[in-house]
């Protein structure tokens, strides 16, 4: 069985921009509108509790990243308290994703560039890239 | 509807179901859905359009399977005993005739016929057991038919694109397994179909896993 959120991500999120964007998303047109959502906000709900750094070393940030987009595309309002209690936040951070610089916890940033409150989101997204 | 279903009209049956279920016959739109879902199907030809038509269908069906295997006391319900063909005995006790639906599922759950006792024109049941057969035998049948669908729509090519198709405007692969799409096709509302097909193979697997929660859900973290 393929994983069904990982190619909801990219029927999102299509590699050419003449496929389309989120931006092009209409809720209006999505199966029992906003009710249909509450399986899906479910599942990347599920999917993010059982992200494990340490289970899945190579693929964890491009996963990191997908799961992120789709909370903040589906569920903005409920994704930074769910996320705040991740496994990758509360229990396990690998040495790996701090930066060597100023020992700073890359997933974090992330993290704080997707939810796009405060004013450093920007850079933090720019230093995660980095 | 009968005339239909043995004509294999799956057009009118089709029409009818939805007519039903205007009136919220749920039981005769079962039989509809049900007679129009066990013939042989194939969708891995289909386009997005024609997948955005068929996985609502499809939905509405194995939602009604799923609400069926959760009913509190099926036994109380008129349409589901006419449906299933189910008699009832005196001394709450009830008759799954032989050739039934529930009659097979039960021969073939051979453990199941150990509760039961013998009957001149079939099994008789008590009501905690023919419930426990009912649900059993329906979680079978979504579990059998979304596995079926699900196993159809991971061949079928509309779920990806093929992205050299779309830039140079041909792919040199042979038996190509992405969706050729010519780019004008591409607006706003195809862009939606195909997210919206998606969503809809996702509450189609939730009514499975509800149904069977012991059901290895693992796969679905596997991100590739």
């Amino acid at each position: 069985m393929r994983d069904w959120l990982s190619y909801l991500y990219e029927a999102l999120n299509p590699p050419f921009f003449i496929q389309g964007s989120l931006a092009d998303l209409d809720m209006s047109l999505m199966p029992f509108r906003l009710d249909g959502m509450k399986v899906v906000k479910a599942w990347i709900r599920e999917s993010f509790y059982s992200l494990d750094p340490n289970d899945m070393q190579p693929e964890f940030s491009t996963a990191l990243m997908r799961i992120t987009s789709l909370s903040f595309a589906f569920d903005r309002n409920d994704a930074p308290n769910y996320i705040s209690q991740a496994r990758c936040i509360v229990h396990s951070r690998p040495v790996e994703f701090h930066r060597k610089e100023d020992e700073r916890y890359v997933v974090e940033d992330l993290l704080s560039s997707y939810h796009a409150a405060s004013r450093s989101c920007i850079s933090s997204g720019i230093l995660f890239i980095l | 509807m009968f005339q239909s279903i043995l004509r294999n009209d799956y057009r009118s049956l089709e029409n009818l179901g939805l007519a039903f279920r205007k009136h919220d016959h749920q039981t005769a739109v079962l039989l509809c859905l049900d007679h129009i879902f066990s013939q042989e199907m194939d969708i891995s030809s289909f386009s997005v359009h024609d997948m955005a038509h068929f996985l609502p269908k499809f939905h509405a069906y194995a939602r009604l399977l799923y609400q069926i295997s959760i009913f509190s006391d099926p036994m109380e319900h008129q349409g589901i005993l006419r449906l299933f063909s189910i008699m009832q005995l005196p001394g709450d006790e009830f008759l799954i005739r032989n050739r039934t639906f529930l009659y097979n599922s039960a021969t073939e759950k051979c453990q199941a016929t150990a509760l039961v006792s013998e009957h001149p024109s079939g099994y008789k049941y008590s009501r905690r057991n023919v419930t426990e057969l009912l649900r059993l035998s329906i979680r079978t049948v979504l579990k059998d038919k979304v596995l079926a669908v699900n196993g159809m729509c991971y061949k079928s090519p509309v779920f990806s694109q093929c992205l050299t198709f779309l830039v140079t405007g041909s792919c040199p692969r042979e038996r190509c397994p992405q969706a050729h799409v010519p780019m004008l096709k591409l607006d706003r509302m195809y862009y939606n179909t195909r997210v919206a097909i998606h969503i809809w193979q996702i509450l189609i697997l939730q009514l499975l896993y509800s149904a069977h929660p012991d059901y290895d859900r693992q796969d679905r973290y596997v991100w590739r």
